[in-house]
C-alpha cells in the first residue's frame, strides 16, 4: 500500500485522509508544536511532530515537510489548501525529490500564481476587466485616468484580500499605491502592483474544474457573494443568479481558460458577475474550501479525482456522467467574534454539532479543545443538502440552531441572521450583503439572556490566561485589519 | 469569611436592558420572578430552562455592553447606563460595617469598579459602583458601622 502525507492541519487533513484510506492509500501525517493535540493526528496511520507553532516555522517549512514525507517514506504528498499548496517552489521540490504533488504540474501553477500572466492568457476566450501591472505612481495616474474610477488596485503575487485598495478618486490614489504596495511587500515579498476598474458590489461566481492532460469537465459553479473582508462566509450550489443559459456560458467560459492555460487537476475558475455580465478574475489551483458543496450535488469525491489525475491514472468520469442533483449551502463557522469578526481563540467547552441526513460537518473540533493562537480562525464547516433551495435554507437554519460551540464565540449568529434575511431568501445578494445585515435573535430568549446577566461569576468561562494569549493574538491579527474595518465591524451590522 | 459580590440593589430586583426591552429580574433564593411575575426556570452551568423551554448559553462576553450567544444567537444586554446613569447616590445595602474605603472624593470611578468594603454577619461584600462617574461626597470613614438604606457616597 502506498503512503501519501498531508502536509496541512485541522479539518482538510481529516477530509483528505478519509478519501485516502477510501482509496487504499495510508494517510500520514504532520503537526506542529503548537498541534500536539490536534484531532488530524489522530485521522492519520502514523505523524511526526516536525516542531515549530507558526506557520513559516511549521507547515510552510519546505525542508521539513520533504524531511517528514521521506522519514514516513511516503511518495505522494497532498498539500490542502493554504499553507504550501499553491507554492511553485514546493512543487518543483517535490518533484525532484520524486514525490508526487497532489495538484496540477509546476508550469500550471506558475501560471495561475501569477494574476497578470493569468488574466492576459485568460481574455483571449473570456471577458477581463480593464487594467493591467504599472511600474510607477505616474503610471498609476495615467492607466487610472484611462479607465475611470472607481478603481481597484491589488497585489500581482497576493491574495486573501491583502494589498487591495479600492480608490474612488483621484487624490487618493497616490497614498493607496503606497500602502498596498507596503503591505505586498510585506506580506508576499513582492512588490507588483496591478490596477484595474472596480467593479462595484458585483456576486462572485466560481466554477469548479477537474481536468486530466486529455478532458476538462465543470462541476457546476458555487456562488460565494457573502463575504467579509474578501472572505467567504456563505456559499451555495447553484448560483440562485443564474439561468441555464448563463449557467451553460460560465461553465464554457471556465472550461476555455483552463484549456488555454494548460491546466491539470482540480481547480476553481473565479468570475465577478454583474449586469448578466461575467468577468473573469483568478484560478484557484488548489482543493478549496468550499468544496464540500460541489460534492454534494455531483456525488463526486473532489480529492480522490485529485489524486487519480496526479498519479497519471486520469479522470474515470465523463462531463455526461455528472448529474446535478439539488442544492447544497455551506456556512464557514470560526472561532470570531460574530460582530466584529476578530479572531477570538479559547478552550471550547461543548463541542456538539447537528445530526441528521444530509447534513456534513468537516471539522478538527471536540470538547475541550483549546485552539491554537497561530493559524485559520475556520473551525467548522456546515454543509447542508436538500432537493430544493427553501428546503435547504430551513434545515440549516435548523442546524445552526442546534450546533452547540461553547466558551468560545463563534460565527454562528452571523449565519442565522443572513440565513434570516429577506435578500437571501430570496437569493438577491451580492458581495455588499453583509454591510446591511441585521442581527436576529428571538424574543423569548431575551428573558433567559436577562436572567443569566444576574448570576455572578457564572460568566467567567474564559480562564484568565487564555484571555492574556487572545489578547496577545488579537493583537497580532488586528495588524492585517485596517482601522476603518475595525470601527466599522464593532458598531455592528446595522 | 466568605467574600460576595452586590451590586447596588443587592438582593432586590434589578433591571436590565436585553437587546430594545427592559426585563426587571428578582432573585429571592430559588424563586425569580420577571416583571413582577413568577416563573418556573431550572438553571445549570450552562443552562436554562424556562417553563419548559431550553436556552443553551453558548457564550458570554464581558464588559459593559456585554454580547451573549444563547442557542446560536446574539443578545445584546446592559445593565447600566440606560438606567443606572441616573443613579445620584449609594447606599448601603444591608446593616453592616465599613472595613476599607478604595475611593476618594473626586474620583472618577468606572462601572463595577470596588468602591468600599462592607462586612456584615461575617461576610465580607463588595459594594460596586452601578455607573461611570465622579464621586462627589464620601459619607462614611472606616470602621463605620451603617444601616440599610444609609447614603454612603454621591456621585457629581
Amino acid at each position: 500500500m502506498q503512503k501519501i502525507l498531508i502536509a496541512n492541519r485541522g479539518e482538510i487533513a481529516i477530509r483528505i485522509a478519509q478519501t485516502c484510506k477510501k482509496m487504499n492509500l495510508i494517510p500520514c501525517g504532520i503537526y506542529s508544536d503548537a498541534d500536539t493535540s490536534s484531532l488530524h493526528v489522530k485521522h492519520c496511520k502514523e505523524a511526526i511532530n516536525i516542531g515549530g507553532r507558526l506557520p513559516q516555522e511549521s507547515y510552510l517549512d519546505i525542508a521539513k515537510i520533504i524531511d517528514a514525507a521521506k522519514k514516513l517514506d511516503c511518495n505522494l504528498i497532498h498539500p490542502g489548501y493554504g499553507f504550501l499548496s499553491e507554492n511553485q517552489k514546493f512543487t518543483k521540490i517535490c518533484k525532484r525529490e520524486g514525490i508526487t504533488f497532489i495538484g496540477p504540474s509546476t508550469e500550471a501553477m506558475g501560471l495561475t500564481g501569477d494574476k497578470v500572466q493569468a488574466k492576459k492568457i485568460a481574455s483571449k476566450v473570456a471577458p477581463v476587466i480593464e487594467g493591467r501591472e504599472i511600474s510607477n505612481e505616474t503610471d498609476a495616474l495615467t492607466l487610472s485616468e484611462k479607465i475611470g474610477f472607481p478603481v481597484i488596485l491589488k497585489a500581482v503575487e497576493g491574495g486573501g484580500g491583502r494589498g487591495l485598495r479600492i480608490v474612488k478618486k483621484i487624490e487618493d490614489l497616490k497614498q493607496a499605491f503606497l500602502s498596498s504596495k507596503n503591505e505586498s511587500v510585506l506580506g508576499f515579498g513582492s512588490d507588483r502592483i496591478y490596477i484595474e476598474k472596480y467593479i462595484e458590489n458585483p456576486r462572485h461566481i466560481e466554477v469548479q474544474i477537474l481536468s486530466d492532460n486529455s478532458e476538462i469537465l465543470h462541476l457546476g459553479e458555487r456562488e460565494c457573494s457573502i463575504q467579509r473582508r474578501h472572505q467567504k462566509l456563505i456559499e451555495e450550489t447553484p448560483s440562485p443568479a443564474l439561468s441555464h443559459e448563463k449557467r451553460n456560458q460560465i461553465t464554457d467560459i471556465a472550461k476555455n481558460i483552463i484549456k488555454e492555460l494548460d491546466y491539470d487537476n482540480a481547480g476553481t475558475v473565479e468570475f465577478l458577475y454583474k449586469n448578466g455580465e461575467f468577468y473573469f478574475m483568478e484560478v484557484n489551483a488548489r482543493i478549496q474550501v468550499e468544496h464540500p458543496i460541489t460534492e454534494l450535488v455531483t456525488g463526486i469525491d473532489i480529492v480522490e479525482q485529485q489524486i487519480q489525475i496526479a498519479t497519471g491514472k486520469g479522470l474515470l468520469i465523463k462531463q455526461k456522467d455528472i448529474n446535478f442533483k439539488g442544492h447544497a449551502i455551506e456556512c464557514r463557522i470560526n472561532a470570531e467574534h460574530p460582530l466584529s469578526f476578530i479572531p477570538y481563540p479559547g478552550i471550547v467547552k461543548n463541542f456538539i454539532p447537528p445530526k441528521g441526513t444530509n447534513i456534513r460537518v468537516d471539522t478538527a473540533l471536540y470538547s475541550g479543545y483549546s485552539i491554537p493562537i497561530y493559524y485559520d480562525s475556520l473551525i467548522s464547516k456546515l454543509i447542508c443538502w436538500g432537493s430544493s433551495r427553501n428546503e435547504i435554507i430551513e434545515k440549516m437554519k435548523n442546524a445552526l440552531f442546534e450546533f452547540r460551540i461553547s466558551g468560545i464565540p463563534s460565527t454562528i449568529p452571523f449565519h442565522i441572521s443572513a440565513l434570516n434575511d429577506t435578500r437571501f431568501v430570496d437569493g438577491k445578494y451580492d458581495t455588499s450583503f453583509i454591510d446591511k445585515l441585521t442581527t436576529f435573535s428571538e424574543k423569548k430568549g431575551e428573558i433567559a439572556a436577562a436572567i443569566f446577566a444576574q448570576i455572578p461569576k457564572k460568566l467567567q468561562l474564559v480562564k484568565t490566561d487564555e484571555k492574556n494569549n487572545q489578547d496577545k493574538w488579537m493583537k497580532n491579527r488586528l495588524g492585517w485589519i485596517s482601522k476603518y474595518d475595525i470601527e466599522r465591524n464593532l458598531s455592528g451590522w446595522v | 469569611m466568605i467574600l460576595r459580590e452586590i451590586s447596588q440593589d443587592g438582593y432586590s430586583s434589578m433591571k436590565i436592558q436585553v437587546n430594545d426591552t427592559i426585563y426587571e429580574i428578582e432573585f429571592n433564593d430559588e424563586l425569580i420572578t420577571v416583571n413582577g411575575k413568577k416563573i418556573d426556570v431550572n438553571l445549570s452551568d450552562d443552562k436554562i430552562t424556562i417553563e419548559g423551554n431550553t436556552f443553551n448559553i453558548d457564550f458570554v462576553e464581558e464588559g459593559d455592553l456585554s454580547m451573549m450567544i444563547i442557542n446560536g444567537m446574539i443578545y445584546l444586554v446592559s445593565r447600566e447606563n440606560s438606567i443606572y446613569s441616573l443613579v445620584n447616590e449609594i447606599r448601603s445595602p444591608m446593616n453592616g460595617r465599613i472595613i476599607t474605603v478604595l475611593v476618594n472624593e473626586g474620583d472618577l470611578v468606572n462601572n463595577s469598579q470596588i468602591l468600599v468594603m462592607l462586612e456584615a454577619m461575617k461576610m465580607q461584600n463588595q459594594i460596586r459602583s452601578p455607573r461611570k462617574g465622579t464621586i462627589k461626597n464620601i459619607n462614611i470613614v472606616k470602621d463605620q458601622t451603617v444601616k440599610l438604606g444609609d447614603i454612603i457616597l454621591t456621585f457629581e
